[in-house]
């Protein structure tokens, strides 16, 4: 099933591969290999661990036990910075550039042309930075700073920046999760061209059909342990799905009667704040999810965040439990019942750095969503988009340079109400797909919603307003 | 092999997203000197109701008063480029001022006692660094206790006693001699302001301060040696620290053990004025030197005003809150 008779040579081999956070065991003997010209999808669940892998490849993480070769040389005790000479890249999902440096500074940065007197060379930095980015045909000027560029752009410097130090292989974490679908598209041609230039991709991505159209080859994680690699053309989206879902976890959940909604719990008229959200106006019944969707920045956070009163230059009436709050109080939405369950839970949540022996995985973090569910709660992380997704009645755009545009609401249907369905790890196709419709309806002015199918229990994974 | 795929493309068009507009250039500078603007305006306002205000005479006493705080600045926008902080410059300079004036009492020559206090900053800045970058103690806590571990040695060597200085010599290449018509302690100002533009802004080690302080993850995946740049900075913010210490002592013929107390407050608020960010990764050294001018604009108009140095200390203090949160970033 594997091509073995592909006359290209590795040029990364992982062999048994162990990775141990404390007592959580990531990776268990696993075995990856990436060719030259071939792009090698790596699936898996969130927390399956194919960032770990990755990171252990980058000698970010220490791997327990293994080898590494980076064509043909062992590389397993080196460091980062010798893994980046050998020629292995990565695109991080959070970029690794410097915000306020210019593209041309970017690029060569660590590595400056000196002249003498240890001055750096900035005519020279610009020159080979405008005939870098020419030659891959970017439409990126060299002067311009980072934090002036879209994410998209941002993404494109990542990619020169591994290119123009002679990388062979690049690992690209999820590099579509921000990206409109015209992006998309941009980075499947880059992509192309650097597959013809044989240069080796590892692209891990959620989205299934992204994955058979950009990969050639790809593997599976799950429980730690590593499937395939299977060529694209010899196995079929249904096939992979079976592969990525976790019998364990497959609890076969009975949708609930149809239960209509209650009355209306929590209200939020013209809320705005500052810099990202615009009359957002949004209620919640009781016995109801409401799911919020947007692409990464798009102001997710930052709108629950001000649902919860913590963003202090926020605006807006709140009525919660039939009582009017301003735009700007926590205390009292936590006595009236209101808790948030923050995306970054390490950073914002109360608990102390997990220690070993107490880790969970997103399983269990979702049970602990469960468990706040007698009250309204909000969860925005990225790992919830999914689940949320069945059911979004809303929808953010993508932010602009100018900032966002509204947020509209749209008329929730019954039949995704029960918080406890959040722990369903499969669902039922139908309502996959009743979501995508309502989120295409739901979708920002002129913007048509693109709602994939996810493998495993055919849940759409990706909504966003594009 | 990286150069094949490196032919053109016909996807250029569909990122021409990724350009910056003109505006948002526009709209950065005005931010960026929004400070600088302020300040023009409360120069303008002593120059229109002080007597005399704009004068060469009130020029030089600005500069020579400014001297020490902007040679101090220079060094201090190392430091918070890095995205750390350096609070015991105030005391080092203390120090600085009652070891030099020792020194000089051995008898050395004036002109070789300036690189030794020199390089001694550079050494106790270097302590701050190593222990900041070795123990990962924040910067802002090494400092603190270093201010006070420095301030309590100046007054503990000659039982808070003032050291004279006898030569004359030391006094007129610091501070009170005339070049050009422009006194010592203005020269010295250019001197370490060219040379901190030169190392921040034209060498490889400011470029590494800069990325260090803007995304320290990406300095270090870009390869940069991130704990040899902050030493560096921190080397730098004491040498400059010393340097104005003993510009101090040499200035008055005396080290004076309390000479520098307080002086990390104007420093800081000097480089912040200047429109160094405190999160890091932008500033620039002439911003500091400036910030330190109109720092010194602002106590000399107040004098001239006719303000009580007490209340004085007060308008001083609510005009830099207000430059520092127009430049917050
Ligand atoms: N630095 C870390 N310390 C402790 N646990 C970690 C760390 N990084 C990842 N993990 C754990 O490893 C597992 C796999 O994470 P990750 O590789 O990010 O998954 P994926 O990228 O497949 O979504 C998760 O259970 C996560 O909690
Ligand atoms: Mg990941």
């Amino acid at each position: 099933m594997s091509a073995a008779d592909n006359p290209l040579p590795a040029l990364v081999s992982m062999r048994g591969i162990v990775k141990r956070f404390g007592a959580n065991i990531v990776l268990r003997i696993v075995d990856f290999d990436v060719r030259a010209g071939e792009v090698h999808a790596l699936l898996g669940e969130n927390g399956a661990g194919k960032s770990t892998l990755m990171k252990v490849l980058l000698g970010i993480h220490k791997p327990d036990e293994g080898t590494i070769l980076v064509l043909g040389e062992p590389l397993t005790s080196t460091s980062t910075r010798a893994r980046l000479e050998a020629g292995v890249a990565m695109i991080f999902q959070e970029l690794s550039l410097v915000p306020a440096m210019s593209v041309a500074d970017n690029l060569f940065l660590g590595r400056e042309p000196m002249l003498f007197g240890g001055r750096i060379d900035r005519r020279r930095i610009r020159r080979e930075a405008t005939d870098l980015i020419a030659r891959q045909g970017f439409a990126l000027d060299p002067d311009a700073r980072i934090e002036d560029l879209p994410f998209a752009a941002r993404q494109q410097v990542e990619i020169l920046k591994a290119l123009s130090r002679g990388a062979s292989v690049i690992v690209m974490d999820e590099p579509t999760s921000s990206l409109t679908v015209r992006e998309e598209e941009v980075l499947h041609a880059t992509i192309a061209q650097l597959r013809a230039a044989g240069i080796g991709i590892v692209y891990i991505s959620h989205r299934m059909s992204e994955i058979f159209r950009v990969a050639d080859r790809l593997s599976v994680i799950k429980d730690g342990q590593i499937q395939g690699p299977f060529a694209t053309d010899q196995i079929t989206i249904p096939e992979v799905s079976r592969l990525m879902a976790r019998s364990a976890s497959v609890v076969v959940m009975k949708p609930k009667a149809r239960r209509e909604p209650g009355e209306i719990v929590f209200e939020v008229v013209g809320l705005s704040t500052a810099r990202k959200l615009r009359d957002i106006g949004l209620a919640v019944r009781a016995g109801e999810i409401v799911g919020i969707a947007g692409l990464v920045g798009s102001g997710r956070s930052t709108l629950a965040k001000a649902l919860f009163g913590l963003i202090p230059d926020a605006r807006g009436d709140v009525r919660l439990g039939g009582s009017e709050i301003g735009a700007l109080a926590t205390p009292p939405r936590i006595r009236a019942g209101m808790a948030l369950v923050p995306e970054d839970r390490r950073a914002e949540g109360a608990g102390r750095p997990a220690q070993p022996g107490r880790q969970c995985g997103a399983a269990q973090s979702c049970r602990t969503d469960v468990a706040l569910a007698g009250r309204p709660v909000m969860a925005t992380r990225d790992r919830h988009v999914p689940r949320f997704s069945r059911c979004a009645a809303h929808c953010l755009p993508r932010a602009g340079p100018a900032g966002l545009g509204t947020v509209r609401r749209q008329p929730a249907e019954g039949g995704f109400r029960k918080m406890v369905r959040q722990q369903s790890k499969t669902a039922d196709p139908r309502r996959a797909n009743g979501g995508c419709r309502r989120q295409r309806q739901g979708g920002d002015a002129g913007a048509g919603a693109a709602g994939r199918r996810k493998g495993h229990g055919g849940a759409a994974d990706h909504l966003g307003a594009r | 092999m990286t150069n094949s795929i490196l032919t053109s493309s016909p996807i250029a068009a569909v990122t021409a997203a990724g350009r910056a507009f003109g505006w948002q250039k526009a709209k950065r500078l005005a931010r960026d000197h929004i400070t600088f603007i302020v300040f023009g305006l409360i120069t303008l306002f002593f120059i229109l109701h002080a007597p005399n205000f704009a004068s060469l005479a009130t020029a030089n006493a600005i500069g020579r008063i400014t001297a020490v705080v902007s040679i101090m600045a220079v060094g201090m926008t190392m430091v918070i480029m890095c995205r750390e902080i350096d609070l015991s410059v105030g005391a080092l300079a203390s120090l600085s001022a009652m070891v030099g004036a020792m020194l000089m009492q051995t008898g050395i020559a004036p002109w070789l006692s300036i690189p030794v206090m020199t390089a001694f900053g550079a050494l106790i800045g270097l302590v701050n660094g190593l222990i900041v970058t070795r123990l990962r103690i924040p910067s802002f806590l090494v400092t603190l206790g270093m201010l006070s571990i420095l301030s309590g040695t100046a007054l503990t060597l000659t039982d808070s006693l003032p050291v004279p200085i006898g030569d004359r010599t030391l006094g007129k290449i610091m501070a009170n001699g005339t070049l050009i018509g422009l006194p010592a302690a203005v020269w010295w100002t250019v001197a370490f302001a060219l040379a901190g533009i030169y190392v921040l802004h034209l060498s490889v080690i400011g470029r590494q301060m800069a990325a260090t302080g803007g995304n320290e993850a990406a300095a270090r995946f870009s390869g940069i040696d991130v704990d040899r740049a902050k030493l560096v900075a921190f080397a730098v913010c004491g040498a400059c620290a010393s340097f104005a210490g003993y510009m101090l002592a040499a200035r008055a013929s005396a080290g004076n053990p309390s000479v520098g107390v307080g002086l990390e407050l104007n420093v800081i608020a000097a480089v912040i004025i200047g429109g160094t960010s405190l999160f890091g990764g932008r500033g620039s050294v002439i911003g500091s030197v400036i910030g330190a001018i109109f720092i010194g604009i602002l106590a000399f108009g107040l004098v001239v005003i006719g303000l009580s140095t007490t209340i004085q200390e007060i308008v001083k203090g609510v005009i830099i809150i207000v430059a520092v949160s127009l430049n917050r970033r």
